[in-house]
């Protein structure tokens, strides 16, 4: 009792760098935590992108690059699908729904999709959640709009705000679709993946922009205005891809065979979920290296621990002198020691958790909305257990350093300390 | 033979095992309440002989007896209780611990022996009256200063503080190891005093380790350390034992 009294004292007597020494653990368990939970996060916003759909289908290109394109909004197919391809595959009996989607348009660096009325009713992401709107409905008439959170949330746009196309994608655009000007009539709720950060307009909508355009240029000789377009026949010529969802989940390698040995046209089609675990597989490096990160980060943090009860073992040499000649034996000095650098081990620990979970509901927002990284704010998931439980065995390791020194100190020094 | 508190025979100590022994000790008897000085400059080896004696370092070979217990035979925790229990140590200086107050400081021993524990219970009081009672005794009667830290103390009231805590329960054996060597000439001679006084009144045995032959007259028995360390002469030390045990 009167050791555990007096460790606390000696605790007290050096506050300070007790303090110190307390908040260097608690940083480095903050970092490794942190890292930990941003690098689930981020798995797992990536592979929340999509759900639900069974097969991407695009013009024959790579698994990775058509699903880059077409879900991530990230590059660009260099080919198109003829409609009439779509319509057929659309039409195989195997097939429940289909969505497709045509790219190629942007809005203050957005990516604009025109799609159908489909992809609000099958479009799923997450654990098999359908899009939601927080305002308005979606797109009825061929210049309506259906902004994504972020779209919305980034220009402050309402219901019924007019918005203009460019031409291409990038956040610079040299050519664009003012004359034709969209009217927002729905915003949808956040995903935390690319839709929002995406404008869905109709197929019916991309292609009139485009009716008087020819080699991405507005036609010289050719011009009609909005009104005149609504009269045209608008059915596209080309889509770049779609997403099938079929009546039944077994018949997706037959369907998957069928696409990519397509006669009328070269075809790829992929399944989403393997090609997702894939592209997180080739981006592995990035989670080792964060991993790696982190490690080091927790490896200072030791260090600086250990540097720091190594200190603090000088200082107190005289201290367990006194404590020898009246009688302490060597064993309970080393456990006095221990002890004490084991409590601000678990005080750096506890700290650094609680310092975690803090900056997590503080980052929550901005993660969200800036980075769609989506965290868990709450519980210890296993692997954090492990992290935690690793840093407590070392922490306990590094403990015993120090207590380990006074003991043989105590052993040489006896009563008397020579120094 | 009763009367024997400390009993030495045949004690050689060395550092190293393929080196020559530092410390030779034939034969040595201390009695109870005898005050022993320790005379020996610096480097000696007075603290060693007082960590052979406290059971702190073990011997290479021989027996040292400490109330008719040999610490040869006991093991090293038996060691550190009868260190705890039977003996009381004042050091050079910066020999209390910063972080207590001064009664704090004089109360550790009795952490560490419920026998000291026991024989100031036996006189009526707490540890604490008794703590108060040595303090006072030693000139630090001021109540302000029992609760103050040890470091807003003088050099001369921390090793009265130090005295106090190696008196505290009473103990057979009192080890100082130059506890005047910090104070000046005055303040050496007064502590003295008090320390002798002090060990008269509890019968306990002080075993006096010092360089300065000034105090010499104010012991009843004196050795020179040189006579048991490694350039003296076997048959010399035999002689000077004589002395000793007189």
């Amino acid at each position: 009792m009167f050791i555990i009294k007096l460790a606390l004292k000696s605790l007290l007597n050096r506050k300070f760098t007790v303090a110190l020494t307390i908040f260097s653990i608690a940083i480095s368990i903050t970092l490794l935590l942190g890292v930990e939970r941003i690098r689930i996060g981020l798995e797992n916003s990536f592979s929340n992108t999509i759900s639900g759909t069974d097969l991407v289908v695009g013009a024959r290109t790579g698994d990775e690059q058509l699903l880059l394109s077409t879900v991530f909004h990230i590059g660009m197919v260099s080919n198109n699908i003829s409609w009439h391809s779509y319509e057929d595959i659309a039409a195989n009996e195997l097939i429940d729904w289909t969505i497709p989607i045509s790219m190629g348009d942007s809005h203050e660096g957005f990516s604009v999709i025109g799609t159908n009325e489909d992809y609000f009713t099958h479009y799923q992401f997450a654990n098999k959640q359908h899009l939601q709107f927080q305002e308005g409905k979606a797109f009825h008439e061929t210049f309506d709009a259906v902004l994504g959170a972020d779209v919305a949330a980034s220009h402050e746009y309402k219901i019924g705000d007019e918005i203009v196309i460019n031409h291409g994608s990038g956040d610079i655009a040299f050519h664009d679709h003012g004359d034709k000007p969209f009217h927002v009539t729905g915003i949808l709720q956040r995903t935390g993946t690319p839709v929002d950060q995406t404008i869905h307009v109709s197929l019916e909508g991309i292609e009139a922009i485009h009716i008087d355009w020819v080699d991405g240029m507005p036609d010289k000789h050719m011009h009609f205005s909005a009104e005149e377009v609504e009269h045209l026949h608008l059915e596209p010529e080309y889509i770049t891809a779609f997403l099938v969802g079929l009546k039944n989940r077994t018949d997706v390698l037959t369907v998957q065979r069928q696409i990519n040995t397509n006669k009328s046209e070269p075809l790829t089609a992929v399944m989403p979920g393997i090609t997702l675990q894939r592209l997180w597989n080739m981006m592995g490096k990035i989670e080792t290296a964060l991993l790696i990160v982190s490690g080091f980060v927790a490896i200072a943090g030791l260090i600086g621990m250990l540097v720091a009860l190594l200190t603090g073992v000088n200082e107190r040499r005289r201290e367990m002198a006194i404590l020898r000649s009246v009688g302490a034996s060597p064993l309970k000095i080393f456990g006095l020691i221990s002890s004490e650098s084991i409590v601000i081990t678990m005080w750096g620990i506890a700290m650094g958790i609680a310092f975690v979970f803090l900056l997590l509901q503080l980052a929550k927002p901005i993660l969200e909305t800036q980075y769609g990284i989506y965290l868990n704010p709450s519980g210890i998931s296993l692997q954090e257990i492990y992290i935690i439980g690793t840093v407590i065995i070392l922490g306990i390791l590094i403990g015993i350093i120090p207590g380990y020194k006074i003991y043989k100190y105590s052993l040489l020094d006896g009563m008397t300390v020579k120094m | 033979m009763n009367n024997s508190i400390i009993q030495i025979q045949n004690l050689k100590f060395n550092w190293d095992k393929s080196k020559v022994p530092f410390i030779i000790i034939p034969e040595l008897e201390v009695l109870k309440s005898e005050h022993l000085l320790i005379k020996g400059d610096s480097g000696s080896g007075k603290t060693t002989f007082l960590n052979l004696i406290s059971g702190v370092l073990p011997l290479s070979s021989g027996e040292i007896k400490i109330l008719g217990e040999n610490l040869v035979d006991v093991s090293s925790s038996k060691r550190d209780a009868i260190r705890a229990n039977h003996m009381g140590v004042i050091f050079q200086m910066f020999n209390l611990i910063p972080y207590l107050s001064v009664i704090e400081n004089v109360l550790i021993p009795i952490h560490f022996s419920e026998v000291k524990k026991n024989k100031i219970r036996a006189k009526g009081i707490g540890p604490k009256e008794e703590a108060i009672r040595l303090l006072t005794e030693l000139g630090l009667q001021q109540k302000e200063i029992h609760e103050k830290k040890v470091t807003e103390l003088s050099v001369g009231q921390q090793q009265r503080v130090a005295a106090a805590r190696a008196l505290i329960g009473s103990p057979e054996i009192i080890l100082a190891d130059e506890p005047t060597s910090a104070l000046d000439e005055n303040n050496s001679m007064r502590f003295l005093d008090l320390l002798l006084e002090e060990c008269k009144k509890n019968n306990s045995t002080l075993l006096y380790v010092s360089h300065d032959s000034r105090i010499h007259q104010k012991f009843q028995q004196s050795i020179s350390i040189h006579d048991f360390t490694e350039d003296m002469p076997i048959a010399e030390k035999t002689k000077k034992e004589a002395v000793v045990c007189s």
